[in-house]
Order: C-alpha cells, then sequence, then structure tokens
C-alpha cells in the first residue's frame, strides 16, 4: 500500500513538474519575448516578419542560437551553440568548421575552398552551384542524438528494472514506462502482428520511442525541432518501407503482382498501382508526421508573434492563455503521433506477413 | 520548398542515431524486457491457476468432510437406534422374566396356602371334633338324659361338622 501511495506520489510529481516546467517555459518565453520587443519597437516594428521568424524556428540551422541581442551600436549579437560543421566536398575531401565561423555572413576560408552560410545552406562562396555534401551536425541532429543519450539512459534504467525485479511489481522508471511499452504491444503491435508480435517488437517499441522522445524534446523551448523535419520523418518511413518489404512474403508479393480477383488482363493497370501503393504508405507516414510535428510548433509560434505584431505588453497575456493549453496539446500530439506512427509501421508490417487473409 | 527538402545530413544522422538505438535498445534491451513481462504475466498466470487448484481442493475437503460427517451421523443413528431396541427387548424379556416369577412365587404361594389351610383345617377338623367331643361329653354328662330328640341333635351337629 505504502508502495502504491509513493508510486502515485512520484506519478504526481512527475506531472506536477512537468506542468511547472511547461508553464515556466511560457513564462519564460513570454518575457524573453517581451523584452525583445521592446528592443524591437525601438528599432522599428515594422521589421517583424512572423512568417520567416516562424519558419526560421521550425526549420533546421547549423548554428544552436538561443537569442540575439542588439546593442545601442545596432550591432546584433548572437548568443548560442557552436556545433560541428562538416562538409564533403566531391574531389576534395571533408572539411571541418565550428557553426560559430560562419555567423554574421562570414566567409570562411577551407582546404578545398571558401565557404559561406547562405540561408543555413552552405555553398562555395565562389560558385554558389558548386555541389558539397553538408554532413553537420546541425541543431536538429544535435538534438537527436540528445535524445539517444536521454534514450540510452531510460532504457538501461527500465532494463535495470526488469533484471532486478524478476517476477515482481515494477519500480522508479520502470513503473513508469512499462504501461506504455505494454500498451504498445498489447494494444497496437500485438493485434496486428499476432504471433510474429515478438519478432518486430524491438522495432517497433525503439521506433515508437525515438520518435516519442524527438518530439517531447522539440517542445522544449530552446529546442530543435527535429521530429518535425522532413529528413527525420523520411528516415523511419524508409525504415519501415524496408522493414515492411523485406519481411514480405508470398502474399503479400503475390497480392501486389496477381491481385486476388482481379482478372489478368488488368494487370497492366493493376500492377503499377499497386507499386505506387507500396510508396504511398511510407509517404503518407513521412508527411503525417512531419505536418503534425511542424504544424503544432507552427501554431505555437504564430500565437508567440502576435506579440510581436502587436506590439503591446499585454498581448502577452493573452497569447499565454492560448499557449499554455495549446502546449499541453502539443504534448498530448507527440504521443500521439508516435502511437499512430507505429501503429500504422505495424499494420503495414501486418499486411506484408499475413499467413491468410 | 526549403521546409520539404531533405536534407543528406540530416538523414545520416537520424539514420546513425536510429541505428545505434537500434542496436542497443532494440536488440538487447528490448527482449530483456519483453522477457520480463512475460515471466511476470506467466508468474501471475500460474500463481492465479495455484489459487484456483487450491480452491478446488479446499472445496473437494470441504465436501469430502461433509461425506465424512453425513456417515458419522448415520453411524450415529444407527447405533441408537439398535440400542434403543436391545434396551425395548431387554425390557420386554426382563417384563416377561418377572412375570414368570411373580406368577410362580404367586402359584408358589398359592399352593403353600392351599397347603397350610388344608392342615389348619386339619387342624380344625381335630379341634372340633375334639371340641364337639367335650360338647358331647359335656352334653352327654349334663343332659344325657332320654332326650332323644336331643341326641338326634347331637349327631346332626357332629354330622354337620364334618367338612
Amino acid at each position: 500500500m505504502s508502495d502504491f501511495i509513493r508510486m502515485k506520489s512520484n506519478y504526481l510529481s512527475f506531472y506536477s513538474r512537468l506542468a511547472m516546467l511547461a508553464v515556466l517555459f511560457a513564462a519564460l518565453l513570454q518575457t524573453s519575448t517581451l523584452l525583445a520587443s521592446d528592443g524591437h519597437e525601438e528599432a522599428s516594428s515594422s521589421d517583424y516578419d512572423p512568417v520567416e521568424t516562424i519558419l526560421h524556428h521550425v526549420k533546421d540551422e547549423h548554428h544552436w542560437s538561443l537569442f540575439t541581442t542588439t546593442d545601442e551600436q545596432g550591432h546584433e549579437h548572437h548568443y548560442g551553440i557552436s556545433l560541428p560543421v562538416i562538409l564533403y566536398v566531391p574531389g576534395g575531401g571533408f572539411e571541418f568548421f565550428s557553426s560559430g565561423d560562419f555567423l554574421h555572413h562570414a566567409k570562411v576560408k577551407g582546404n578545398y575552398g571558401t565557404y559561406v552560410n547562405h540561408h543555413e545552406h552552405i555553398v562555395n562562396a565562389d560558385d554558389e552551384h558548386q555541389v558539397i555534401y553538408d554532413f553537420s551536425l546541425t541543431k536538429n541532429a544535435t538534438s537527436t542524438g540528445l535524445s539517444v543519450i536521454v534514450l540510452l539512459i531510460l532504457f538501461s534504467a527500465i532494463s535495470k528494472g526488469y533484471k532486478k525485479n524478476v517476477g515482481k511489481a515494477p519500480t522508479g522508471v520502470q513503473s513508469f514506462f512499462e504501461p506504455l511499452i505494454v500498451y504498445m504491444r498489447d494494444e497496437v503491435i500485438a493485434p496486428n502482428l499476432g504471433s510474429k508480435t515478438d519478432k518486430f517488437l524491438p522495432y517497433l517499441i525503439t521506433l515508437f520511442f525515438f520518435i516519442l522522445i524527438n518530439n517531447l524534446m522539440g517542445l522544449i523551448p530552446g529546442g530543435a525541432n527535429s521530429s518535425g523535419n522532413i529528413a527525420f520523418t523520411m528516415t523511419f518511413a524508409v525504415m519501415t518501407f524496408l522493414v515492411v518489404n523485406f519481411s514480405g512474403n508470398k502474399q503479400y508479393w503475390g497480392h501486389v503482382f496477381a491481385t486476388p480477383g482481379v482478372p489478368w488482363w488488368l494487370s497492366p493497370i493493376m500492377i503499377p498501382v499497386e507499386i505506387i501503393g507500396l510508396f504511398t504508405k511510407p509517404i503518407a507516414l513521412m508527411l503525417r508526421l512531419f505536418a503534425n510535428i511542424t504544424g503544432g510548433h507552427i501554431v505555437l509560434l504564430s500565437f508567440m508573434s502576435l506579440v510581436f505584431i502587436i506590439g503591446k505588453v499585454w498581448v502577452g497575456g493573452v497569447a499565454s492563455l492560448i499557449i499554455i493549453p495549446l502546449f499541453f496539446m502539443e504534448i498530448f500530439v507527440a504521443f500521439l503521433q508516435a502511437y499512430i506512427f507505429t501503429m500504422l509501421s505495424a499494420l503495414f508490417i501486418s499486411s506484408a506477413v499475413a499467413e491468410h487473409h | 520548398m526549403d521546409i520539404i527538402t531533405p536534407g543528406i545530413g540530416l538523414l545520416f544522422w537520424n539514420t546513425l542515431f536510429f541505428l545505434i538505438v537500434f542496436a542497443i535498445i532494440g536488440v538487447k534491451i528490448v527482449p530483456v524486457i519483453s522477457k520480463g513481462l512475460k515471466d511476470r504475466e506467466e508468474s501471475i498466470d500460474n500463481a492465479l491457476k495455484a489459487a484456483e487448484q487450491a480452491k478446488a481442493d479446499i472445496a473437494n475437503l470441504k465436501a469430502e468432510n461433509e461425506k465424512e460427517k453425513e456417515k458419522a451421523r448415520a453411524e450415529r443413528e444407527e447405533i441408537i437406534t439398535s440400542a434403543k431396541k436391545k434396551a425395548d427387548q431387554m425390557i420386554t424379556e426382563a417384563t416377561e422374566q418377572a412375570k414368570t416369577e411373580a406368577k410362580k412365587i404367586v402359584d408358589d404361594a398359592r399352593s403353600s396356602i392351599d397347603a397350610e389351610k388344608r392342615e389348619a383345617l386339619a387342624e380344625i377338623k381335630g379341634v372340633v371334633s375334639e371340641l364337639s367331643l367335650d360338647i358331647a361329653e359335656k352334653v352327654i354328662r349334663k343332659q344325657l338324659s332320654d332326650d332323644a330328640a336331643q341326641q338326634e341333635l347331637v349327631a346332626k351337629l357332629v354330622e354337620d361338622a364334618n367338612i
């Protein structure tokens, strides 16, 4: 009983901490926006472009910028975290820089040329059309890398729990995540995959938590919109596509190339349609996650931009009333989209490995 | 269009990061969790089954006890009945015996009374004959006259005394 109470209080404190964090961040954001708006108003209130600001926040960048100040002389000071810039120049080799070097549109000289950050595209300053492969550890990549550390810490704690409490009730972190894992296994994965659950459980559980943690980390103010980036969602859509098609059985391919119940002379139409169908599923997965997460960020940022657009202090208060509930909704969406991505992946896999119709 | 153009760098890093996570969490940790969950579910299942079995065992035991009790009760009933029967029989027998005994005693008494009566009568007869002889003697002595009628009376009295 006392264990139960302690567990409950743990949950409560977790939720209250989360709520406090959200409120705190909302308040922080607000104050920072208010301060910024004061500065902006003096310079020029009309040069604020919400679309550009929002897109800048939603998109990836090479430098993890936290905030920018403007001094009396009108000089901008950028504060942020410098990240490694890694370029591969075909015909040359790898180039390594710090993202701090590229601030203020500075031209950076490397071994194989001079580079400049042109709207978050590193291009050759002398020849903008030269092909350069950018493998930089950008803000999004760094955020995802941090999520890897978070995931590894979490899961090592969880697995320790399972090794410690063999046949006993879960404790600590384990008891917080077990309902999620059991829910995913019993309500999402097992109903779709049946006897093949164990085979695909590792992939799907990893997928779920990877997306979930990235969704949640994207909501931390100052964080990156990592899971709302098309490259992120594309990675997982491609993973699911590969898993589905490499585990596809005879019936699955039979369904693609000779759909049962369709006359043979329709196959010139049916086969291309089915092949397109193979690709539309992961594309839908990719766009759904991308649009939902990015959309959420855009909505939140739009309400925050109201403060700058209207330029009055009280707007911050009003906007907060909208932003705070929306923020909680975004936390819910973070879970929901991770759930949907995993569920649809399980569904697509099940259609590929199903034994009979 | 920038926003929906996947960058090769991010694709590379995300794939790498996911593969790292999958290699550690997917390959190593998820099976541990899965096994832990399954083991626990199994142990709970077994415990429930054992409890069910214990319940059934107890029910069986109870039923057996009840049966045993019923048997004991029937036996008791039988013992009581037979004891009662025996007692009744014994009482009847005793009564019968007592009756016979009493009859015998009464009969003995009667025969002894009869004998005694006879004896007494004989004695009385002797006494009476003696008495009558005395009377007769006296009568004779006193009035031994010629009265024929008296002589006749004596004779009659003696006759009548013959019981």
